[in-house]
């Protein structure tokens, strides 16, 4: 036997054992890699999990706001124009207060503010003081349209004894097509 | 298989005696000599028993008939310098060049006013080498150490006397004289007798080899020690000038005294030390890469061996994570429908905005009836109220109350008017800014800010 075929078969065994070894590393770093990556998609996984139990809360939250908003709107609003609204609402106001003398001016479209408004000028003989805190709180809880009071104004007069004036302005958010569409026509005519 | 190293617990000495080879099985774990099995073959024999053979590694001993001996000195060097210096002096002396070979040095001693050794040689051709080892390599076998029988048989001499002592043992017809002189060997001679054992013309050849000793080395030993077969073999009629005795090996054996001398040769292999091998540098060489491959090697079945732990270990985790994995996405809603759902509660929600936006800006507006409630709370005690003006500006309310007083003197006057500025400043975030008061008149006018 030479000194070559003596060295062969160990070399044989220890290069059957390196790429053996060499395999079952290359298959740990694999798996390794693959547990990672598995671990990083389950973390990412789980942030999606916290995400659709946020948006599942904030879906209610929509709900809870959406609620609120109806609530608040007249019952038909979809269906009336703003314009109607607020007559509807000028027209409530004089059957509430009653002997009360409403002057309104001209609608105002303000497209910056996104608002329909009327200047109304409200002289209400005073009978108690009662009655005006009432009418005045009836006043601003006008929603759609909303009352915005600028100042109100107590005072004797000759002709109706004690009475007070509110200066106010009746206001309504333009809709969004409606915005849009003053936008729109705005543009053109520029 | 993989032991490479001359001195293994277990050792298959193998003994090239002349035309015989005998084989011994023994060990020699921390000093304690142990023979379990022995055996003679023919010369003849000797390939096949190797081939049957189980054992991978052996010890070879051998009587060696042609090899070179020399004395001489050497400067006092460091140990380094020393095998240098000593093969230059062996290639100086003999013709060949490709050799092995073994030295003692003696202790230092001024010749010439230089600190000198006497270096003993031992040399052996290489290729007489080659042939021993090769004939084991023919069957798959090793050599892990090849011992001149007279060196291994000076060991165990050593191990059990002191002193200097000529010793004599035989190989076939050769007779072997060395002497062992402060535990090394500093001569030897082989002679060829004519018969087995010990005869009258051996004795002669004893005395006269001492006699020499005597005048070349200035040493005389102080005893002549028989080793082996030639110890029970003594057909002398004649004594030794010096006094002789035979030498029984230290071994725990079960065969006989004729068995422990005749085996004298591999037995005393067991005390052979890793500087007494003639095993040429390239087998050592070729021993040591084996070595190294088969450790390497089982370090290789080592780390796939840890590897496939981690391997299983790993596996394990994917399979742990997997399920999280697989809990995870179950728990998960129906994507589509929740989707569906989040973007048409957006689109109402964005439906609404204008709406939403501006109810939240108006939400905030100037609160009317909580000034006028609060005003009606204030002490109008002797006061008449005239007119009240609350407008807006800058977000802040600014009022002016006017009216007058009714009093019958200007102290009960002062009192109301100050009670109703009391009462004023004690609404909440009502500040008066300025009042008059015109006692002519009995009227009063206050101005002040309310937040």
């Amino acid at each position: 036997m030479t000194d070559q075929s003596m060295l062969a078969r160990p070399l044989k065994i220890h290069l059957v054992a390196g790429v053996f070894c060499s395999l079952v590393f290359l298959t740990f770093l694999l798996l390794e890699k693959y547990n990672a990556h598995l671990e990083s998609e389950t973390e990412k996984l789980s942030i999606v999990q916290t995400n659709f139990d946020q948006m599942i809360k904030t879906v209610d939250q929509i709900d809870l706001t959406l609620d609120k908003v109806r609530a608040v709107l007249p019952a038909d609003y979809e269906e009336r124009s703003n314009r109607e609204l607020m007559f509807m609402a000028l027209d409530e106001m004089r059957s509430v207060l009653k002997g009360a003398d409403i002057m309104v001016s001209d609608f105002v479209e303000n497209p910056e503010l996104k608002e329909i408004r009327i200047p109304i000028n409200i002289f209400v003989p005073l009978k108690t003081y009662r009655a005006m805190l009432e009418n005045t709180g009836y006043l601003q809880s006008l929603k759609f349209p909303f009352l915005t009071i600028n100042g109100i104004r107590i005072e004797k007069t000759e002709s109706h004894g004690t009475a007070y004036n509110i200066n106010s302005i009746l206001r309504i958010p333009m809709r969004k097509f409606e915005y849009q569409a003053r936008m729109g026509s705005d543009n053109e005519d520029e | 298989m993989f032991s490479f190293l001359p001195f293994s617990k277990k050792n298959v000495i193998v003994s090239f005696e002349d035309d015989a080879v005998r084989v011994i099985y023994g060990s020699n774990a921390r000093g304690a000599l142990r023979v379990d099995d022995s055996l003679t073959l023919k010369s003849d024999q000797f390939d096949s028993f190797i081939e049957n053979e189980r054992a991978k590694n052996f010890t070879v001993v051998k009587h060696f008939k042609d090899f070179f001996q020399e004395t001489f000195l050497i400067p006092s060097v460091k140990k380094k310098f020393i095998k240098n210096l000593i093969e230059t002096e062996i290639r100086k002396k003999i013709s060949i060049q490709d050799f092995s070979y073994l030295y003692s040095l003696s202790k230092e001693k001024i010749v010439e006013n230089r600190k000198m050794k006497k270096a003993f040689v031992f040399v052996v051709r290489n290729d007489e080498l080659r042939d021993i080892v090769e004939r084991f390599h023919r069957h798959g076998k090793r050599v892990s150490a090849i011992y001149p029988d007279i060196y291994v048989q000076a060991e165990m001499v050593k191990s059990c006397n002191e002193g200097t002592a000529l010793c004599v043992s035989e190989s076939g017809l050769n007779k072997n004289l060395f002497l062992v002189k402060d535990g090394q060997i500093s001569f030897i001679r082989s002679l060829e007798s004519d018969e087995i054992g010990l005869n009258d013309f051996d004795i002669e050849n004893i005395n006269m080899t001492g006699d020499y000793l005597w005048q070349t080395l200035r040493t005389t030993p102080s005893r002549v020690i028989l080793l082996g077969s030639v110890c029970f073999n003594y057909n002398a009629t004649k004594v030794p000038m010096t006094p002789a005795a035979s030498f029984l090996p230290p071994v725990n054996i079960a065969q006989s005294r004729e068995f422990s001398l005749g085996f004298i040769s591999p037995i005393s292999a067991l005390f052979g030390k890793k500087e007494l091998t003639l095993l040429p540098v390239e087998y050592k060489s070729l021993y040591m890469k084996q070595a190294l491959i088969v450790y390497a090697t089982v370090l290789f079945v080592l780390l796939s061996v840890t590897g496939i732990g981690s391997i299983a270990n790993t596996a394990n985790n994917i399979m742990e994570t997997k399920k999280n994995f697989r809990a995870v996405r179950n728990s998960l809603p129906t994507l589509g429908s929740v989707l569906n759902e989040y973007d048409t509660k957006l689109s109402e929600l964005d439906k609404y905005k204008p709406e939403i936006s501006y109810s939240n800006k108006l939400s905030s507006a100037h609160d009317f009836q909580k000034l006028l409630y609060d005003l009606s709370s204030t002490s109008t005690t002797g006061l008449g109220i005239d007119s009240i003006d609350l407008n807006i500006n800058k977000n802040v309310f600014e009022s002016i109350i006017s009216g007058s007083i009714v009093a019958d003197n200007y102290e009960t006057m002062e009192k109301h008017y100050q009670n109703f500025l009391e009462s004023l400043n004690e609404i909440e975030g009502f500040r008066v800014i300025d009042h008059n008061i015109n006692l002519e008149r009995k009227y009063f006018r206050v101005e002040g800010s309310y937040r």
